[in-house]
């Protein structure tokens, strides 16, 4: 049996920031789209598990940090529109330098990008989650309290969605 | 062009490779599967926005240290309890523990007895003086160092060391013991000078001066007050260890003279005030040489 680490060890607590901080940050900017209410909310969210931390068990500690974010959001995060950051094409091939087709390739981005903007908060948040951050359906149904069931339907409704807007089929 | 999945769970399974062979084939010739194929294809562009981790935490760490609670490091009763305790302590030491003034390396201490009289303490010296007794009209001090007295009129005033006492009755005098060296000067009234193998009585101008193991000296002088409390240290015909011994106690070093004539006399003064200059003013006339070593002690060595 090894000790249970204790929340309330300064160690412990950067231990935890340096393993949830980015993640629960991403969670928060999927969710609302303003880097600094993601980077407030992560602040806060450590602050309450430190002034709360002897009711903290340490395995639990990540999926509190994820509940009292997503509390926050849902009490005072005004919510703005999610744009998300793409890295350029790379521009290799002869094939990619086609004008028309680079015009096509930075329509299809916009289009891709207004059409994660117009997905649901849930179904944004556990598409983004598993795209971006890699995350399986099962870290993310572990860290919004929900079922793998439901993250599989959020993911599937998210694709139905961002296709119709995308292809202008409604 | 509404394609009918199987189940609601349809795409993320075919995202994740949970559909069967036959699923997939299926899926995988429909027009539908190369446009989300695409949409997953582009999705690899993307990216979350930079976060500073390090500045956050800072800023977490700023912000949590006003609110940080102070946990009590002792639980109160013992507050109580340590009051109680030094309360006890006190009534202890006022009644019966006898006073004890103390001078570390190079310090000097004022004191003024309960009956008026003034004692100067030299460097690295103890008196201790019993309430008891001097309630009861008993002048009686014991000293380990140096002192210099300015002992007011009345009933006699002893001052105890391991090697003889003195008595007085109402005068000044110095009593310097250390380490087996005895020397006693008298620079007002008479002074009376009591150890195992002799006895004397000074007046003015007159010393005793006693080695351990060897017999007792008168010595002269010519002084108002002893040199060390207008910062010097003299010494007539001392041999040189107990003058090493001074300039340990006056500067707090660690003199090593092993490898020099310890026994050698002494006649002369340094300043308490400058370790440079006292050490030049003794070992000069000396012809010994002294040095620094790496642990911090001062050897010396012969010329």
């Amino acid at each position: 049996m090894s000790e249970e680490k204790s929340v309330c060890n300064s160690k412990v607590f950067e231990e935890l920031y340096g393993h949830h901080s980015k993640s629960l940050y991403n969670f928060m900017y999927y969710k609302c789209g303003n880097e600094a209410q993601a980077e407030d909310v992560v602040q806060e969210a450590f602050i309450k598990m430190w002034n709360n931390c002897a009711k903290v068990i340490f395995k639990k500690a990540k999926s509190f940090l994820f509940t009292v974010a997503n509390n926050m959001f849902l009490n005072e995060v005004a919510h703005k529109k999610v744009v998300l950051k793409y890295r350029q094409m790379p521009m290799t091939s002869a094939n990619n330098e086609d004008p028309e087709f680079v015009m096509e390739e930075k329509e299809f981005m916009v289009k891709l990008q207004n059409a994660i903007a117009d997905l649901t908060d849930g179904q944004r948040e556990v598409f983004l989650m598993n795209r971006i951050d890699k995350k399986s359906y099962k870290q993310i149904a572990g860290l919004l309290n929900i079922s793998v069931k439901a993250v599989e339907k959020r993911m599937h409704g998210a694709l139905v969605k961002m296709r119709k807007k995308i292809n202008g089929k409604f | 062009m509404e394609q009918k999945y199987t189940d609601d769970t349809f795409l993320a399974k075919w995202l994740n490779r949970d559909l069967t062979k036959e699923e997939r084939i299926i899926f995988e010739k429909t027009q539908e599967f190369k446009e989300y194929e695409k949409i997953i294809d582009k999705m690899e562009l993307f990216q979350a926005p930079e976060f500073d981790k390090e500045a956050t935490f800072k800023a977490i760490q700023d912000k949590l240290k006003p609110q940080q609670k102070v946990r009590k490091m002792i639980p109160s009763w013992t507050y109580a309890c340590a009051a109680s305790i030094a309360l006890l302590l006190s009534v202890f030491y006022f009644v019966a523990k006898d006073t004890v003034y103390e001078t570390s390396y190079g310090e000097q201490l004022a004191v003024v007895l309960p009956d008026g009289s003034e004692v100067q303490l030299n460097a690295k010296s103890k008196l201790t003086l019993s309430k008891k007794e001097w309630e009861e009209g008993n002048r009686n001090l014991t000293l380990n160092g140096e002192g210099y007295f300015i002992v007011q009129k009345g009933s006699k005033f002893t001052v105890a060391t391991e090697i003889g006492a003195v008595s007085v009755l109402g005068t000044q005098f110095n009593v310097k013991r250390t380490q087996g060296f005895f020397d006693v000067k008298c620079f007002e009234g008479k002074v009376s000078v009591k150890s195992a193998s002799n006895e004397a009585v000074l007046t003015p101008g007159k010393g005793y001066f006693k080695i351990k193991g060897q017999p007792g000296n008168g010595t002269t002088f010519a002084a108002v007050a002893p040199a060390w409390i207008s910062g010097e240290s003299t010494f007539k015909s001392t041999p040189l260890k107990y003058v090493l011994l001074e300039l340990e106690k006056q500067f707090n070093v660690t003199i090593d003279s092993e490898k020099v004539n310890q026994n050698q006399l002494f006649s002369g003064s340094f300043t308490n005030k400058n370790k440079e200059i006292a050490f030049q003013s003794v070992f000069i006339p000396l012809r010994i040489t002294y040095s620094k070593s790496d642990s911090g002690k001062i050897e010396l060595s012969e010329k």
